[in-house]
């Protein structure tokens, strides 16, 4: 029995252990756990503020980030030996916090340093310590964040520092050094006793590629669900209902939503409508010269350039251009005349001598007789012929009849009208309208895009629709009989006797005579008078001349020569001057430079490129990306069946980039097919990207290309040039075509354009441009942009990562 | 993907406010759940295993992304969704819908036209308990060098998925790892993506109550801020 109860208080005692042991594991897990999201909270936070000194840093000569730089350096502490000295900053925020070149070294802005509650909580991770296993491996250094203990590493060192965290191997990352612009900085957060990172990629510039829309001047209008980067250095006005909005937006002067967009019906994930202004004309065209390792263009000389695959052929061509040319032209004018003694050799008479000659004299006549055959008439016949002929014999009386209708009385008949029965009804019709909706509201994948005009200002599709309408209206329900009557009256034919009287003739053959004469042949002698000619001798005197030399005056015209001088301009056509064919390596890619206009720029691209344009350039046909074996990078991308998708085509396996980075316009021309693709970044640094045949006015917007509007607007080299291409088959014109498909983002310093739409007594309707449009943006370009793309002085935080694997200290 | 630009101090204040309040929100959104006509009572039980699951949750969702994402860098990938929620049908549901009650409130009573603020008021809501999520996820795991791009690109781990099974377990299977009870007895996994970005975390489980009459059941809220 005492067993029994032994038995059973040790079971009770063992299952209120395993039930206490239970409850206090499970209570010390949760704390744990509470801890870690503490200890992480505190390490994000110690990284928002490390954000705060990058991101309000200045920028120096290098276009390097002055914080990055001192803590890569090691100038505020960590374990980086060597240079310690601070970098010069270029770019510094002003007051009104805008991004502005320093005419001289700008103070830094010391970012925040971490109060209260997050900075009771830093931890710092100390060489040495017993947390020693989070040290670095070798040859990983790390230098601290001005005022934070934040670390900062050069992201392909801290790639080797995940290694070791992780227990792998340690590896060579980037040995080329290919990623100086990648940085990693790492916060620790401690709660408790639990320590746990967090670290953050940045990038130290932005890549303008990252833009999907950028624009410097005017408002710019967006709408639909577009990726990448908005930005505009005025306003940004959101148009349409439903805009999703996932990457940042910003704006200087602030948001505005139209044509139906709300703030509650636009999804904006990140908007800044305050930004600091993002400035363009830094740029710098020579640094992007030097840097162009597969083709310099000679200066001066336009280009044309078709994409092959992985080659480039590139024809160099002189410009077209007015040059004024000297002409002179002389000739002679009477201006009077004199006398003047001249020697010349002249036959002179000097005698005469006597000279015979035969001379034919009629001496007399005599008579001679010839014979001649002629017709004499002899005498007469008389012939006797017969002729026909009619004759009256007398006259005859006879009986004829004639038709006539005679009344015979009269008779009623009864007829009947039709007369219709009218009823009302409601009737339901339809009729197809056009109408301009949001390129989303058709294609919900489609991106956004910009659209200008007089009316609204960003892009829009014209579609017709069915639109169903009720009337009322009477109809005819049916007919119905109604009779009445008429008197008629009642006629008889007949046919009523005359008589008339006529001649009576008769056909006789009548006997006539007449006379005939007779002729006959008779010879009859004639005669004539003949001269008789004798041959003479006569003589005669004739003049004897010799050749001797006389002096004579002569009447002389005196001539003045004139000379006329002018100055002529002529037109000088383009010429050949080069061509070259360049192959694209893989991977890394290359860049151009092209000193004069593209006037050429189309083709399928096998490779990673940037043109750098110190010109205008013209998009002439498609621009597409495809791999080695020909497969485009997007599918439907020239379809005219607009209804297929355009999206990225599977078979594709290539990494084609192309970026143009234009001083001037980038135009897309009048010569690019109905249904273009264009596949690329466009970046006009002083001009627009848009729509040929259009003038940019002095607030960036435009206005259509026409005599008036240039004047105003050109200046009178811009005219100059004008008039010399125009000669061209590269000449300003605009166009209409059915749809654009584009990839790439879009970065212009005067207004974007993609369709003009003309308002007319209340319709909307494209005038010039592309009536559909479908842009996407190539998220590639985030972290893959094009060969040297030009970078915006600001810093890019990409990705967070939390360290799970740190342990806890108990 | 988060980008970003130029934080003031004044966001700095307000990002730290916001950690500080996302950890409070777990312990005071939503205190308890009443029973609806399906259900048993309800009491508190801030250590429970429900409160684990949220925050393992919790920490874990902080690496991933609303957003479509390029996971391997390459060109002729396109963008994926890295999160995605759908909806279970196959789990089981024991009860559509449950009143929660937080009490963060306070009662007022007006009196002679001044406002008197009393104790603390349970302050009741309903809610509407569709169907069992499933969540599914990546996130970034670490950095990789992209020789092609001479750039540095996120890492991405495989898919996690969270989801209740059959025995109304709150599972967690990744590519690669044995699975995982995250949580037991659960009515409710509830995981809302809002389009600010956000994504909000319900969770109700049950427990054996320690005087053996019935159930108890615990709810809790989270609402997480993916950072990338």
């Amino acid at each position: 029995m005492l067993l029994i109860v032994l038995v059973i208080a040790s079971a009770i005692a063992g299952l209120a252990a395993i039930s206490s042991g239970r409850v206090v594991h499970e209570t010390r897990t949760q704390r744990v756990l509470e801890e870690e999201t503490r200890a992480f909270n505190r390490a994000y936070a110690q990284l928002h503020m490390a954000m705060n000194v990058i991101n309000t840093s200045a920028y120096n000569a290098d276009n390097k980030n002055v914080a990055l730089q001192n803590a890569i350096n090691g100038v505020y502490g960590g374990t980086v030996t060597g240079v310690k000295e601070k970098t010069d900053p270029l770019y510094a925020y002003d007051d009104e916090g805008k991004l502005v070149r320093a005419e001289k070294p700008a103070g830094i802005q010391s970012g925040y340093v971490a109060e209260g509650d997050a900075k009771q909580k830093t931890v710092t991770l100390d060489k040495g310590s017993d947390e020693s296993w989070l040290d670095d491996p070798e040859g990983v250094e790390f230098g601290l964040l001005e005022g934070t203990n934040v670390r900062a590493y050069r992201a392909r060192d801290y790639i080797r520092r995940l290694q070791k965290l992780n227990g792998k191997n340690v590896t060579n990352v980037d040995p080329g050094g290919l990623t100086d612009a990648f940085y990693v900085i790492e916060a620790a957060g401690r709660s408790g006793d639990t320590v746990r990172l967090v670290s953050a990629l940045i990038r130290e510039s932005e890549p303008f590629s990252s833009f999907v829309f950028f624009q410097n001047r005017g408002t710019l209008g967006v709408s639909g669900s577009p990726r990448g980067l908005v930005h505009s250095n005025q306003t940004l006005a959101f148009y349409f209902a439903n805009g999703d909005y996932q990457d940042p937006v910003s704006a200087v002067n602030g948001f505005k939503y139209e044509a139906g967009a709300t703030t509650e019906n636009t999804n904006i994930v990140e908007g800044n409508d305050a930004a600091a202004p993002i400035e363009l004309e830094q740029v710098d065209f020579e640094d992007l010269k030097g840097k162009a390792d597969v083709f310099e263009g000679q200066p001066g000389l336009d280009a044309e350039i078709f994409f092959e695959g992985d080659k480039v052929k590139i024809k160099e061509w002189s410009k077209p251009r007015f040059e004024m040319i000297e002409r002179s032209n002389s000739y002679q004018q009477y201006a009077g005349f004199h006398y003047e003694t001249r020697i010349v050799e002249k036959p002179v008479q000097v005698g005469t001598e006597t000279v015979e000659y035969d001379e034919d004299v009629v001496t007399g006549y005599e008579t001679e007789t010839y014979t001649v055959t002629e017709q004499v008439q002899t005498g007469t016949d008389q012939e006797t012929y017969t002729v026909r002929k009619k004759f009256k014999i007398g006259t005859e009386t006879v009986t004829k009849y004639r038709t006539e209708q005679r009344q015979t009385g009269t008779q009623t008949k009864t007829l009947y009208n039709q007369e219709p029965i009218m009823e009302t009804r409601t009737v339901t019709k339809t009729r197809t309208v056009k109408k301009l909706v949001p390129l989303s509201e058709i294609d919900p994948s489609a991106g956004g895009g910009t659209v200008g005009g007089s009316g609204a200002t960003d892009i829009m599709v014209e579609v017709w629709v069915e639109e169903q309408y009720t009337v009322t209206e009477d109809y005819v329900a049916g007919y119905r009989s109604v009779p009445y009557t008429v008197e008629e009256p009642v006629y008889e034919t007949v046919q009523v006797p005359y008589e008339k009287t006529q001649n009576i003739y008769e056909w006789r053959d009548v006997e006539q005579t007449r006379n005939v004469p007779i002729y006959e042949e008779r010879e009859v002698e004639r005669t004539r008078e003949v001269p008789i000619v004798e041959t003479v001798t006569k003589t005669r005197e004739e003049p004897v001349y010799e050749v001797q030399p006389v002096e004579e005056e002569y009447k002389v015209n005196d001539y003045e020569t004139i000379t006329e001088n002018w100055v002529e301009e002529v037109y000088i056509k383009p010429e050949l001057i080069e061509t070259t064919e360049i192959t694209l390596q893989s991977g890394s890619g290359g860049t151009m430079y092209i000193d004069g206009r593209i006037n050429k720029l189309q083709g399928k691209l096998d490779g990673r490129l940037t043109i750098v344009a110190n010109e205008q350039v013209r998009v002439t046909g498609n621009i597409q990306y495809v791999d080695s074996n020909g497969n485009t990078a997007m599918s439907n991308g020239t379809a005219s069946d607009y209804t297929k998708k355009y999206e990225r085509n599977s078979s594709y396996t290539g990494n084609s980039t192309l970026g143009v980075i234009s001083r001037d316009d980038i135009l897309l021309t009048s010569s690019i097919p109905s249904y273009a693709e264009v596949n690329g970044t466009l970046m006009s640094v002083g001009g627009r990207v848009g729509i040929d045949g259009f003038v940019t006015k002095d607030t960036g917007d435009l206005t259509k290309s026409s005599t008036k509007n240039r004047e105003r607007y050109y200046t009178a080299e811009q005219l100059e040039a004008y008039r010399a291409y125009q000669k061209t088959g590269w000449k300003e014109k605009k166009f209409k075509k059915n749809a654009l498909r584009r990839i790439g983002g879009v970065i212009s310093n005067n207004r974007i354009l993609e369709t003009w739409i003309r308002t007319k007594k209340g319709i909307s309707e494209v005038q010039h441009g592309f009536v559909s449009g479908n842009m996407q943006f190539d998220i590639n370009l985030l972290f893959n942009p094009p060969p040297n793309f030009v970078e915006v002085p600001r810093p890019v935080l990409t990705y967070f990562v939390p360290i799970m694997l740190v342990r806890d200290n108990n | 993907m988060r980008r970003q630009h130029g934080f003031t101090l004044a966001e700095a204040v307000v990002a730290v406010a916001i950690f500080a309040t996302g950890s409070l929100y777990i312990y005071s959104t939503f205190t308890g759940v009443t029973r609806s006509s399906q259900t048993a009572s309800v009491q508190i039980d801030l250590g429970s295993q429900n409160k684990k699951a949220l925050t393992k949750i919790y920490n874990e969702l902080q690496a991933t992304s609303m957003i479509a994402q390029d996971t391997d860098g390459l060109d002729s990938t396109p963008p994926e969704a890295v999160f995605n929620v759908s909806t279970d049908n196959g789990a089981p549901t024991p009860y559509t819908k449950a009143k929660l009650v937080t009490r963060t409130m306070k009662s007022a009573t007006q009196t002679g036209g001044k406002w008197e603020v009393g104790a603390n008021k349970m302050q009741a809501r309903e809610m509407e308990v569709s169907n069992q999520s499933q969540l599914r996820f990546r996130k970034v795991i670490g950095y990789q060098f992209n020789a092609t791009a001479g750039s540095i690109l996120p890492q991405w781990s495989g898919w996690v998925t969270y989801r209740v099974d059959n025995q109304r377990r709150l599972i967690r299977e990744a590519d690669g790892r044995p699975t995982r009870t995250v949580a037991q007895r659960v009515d409710v996994f509830n995981v809302n993506p809002r389009a600010d970005g956000t994504v909000v975390i319900s969770l109700v489980t049950g427990r054996r109550s320690p005087d053996g009459q019935g159930v108890r059941r615990y709810a809790n809220a989270i609402t997480i801020n993916p950072k990338n």
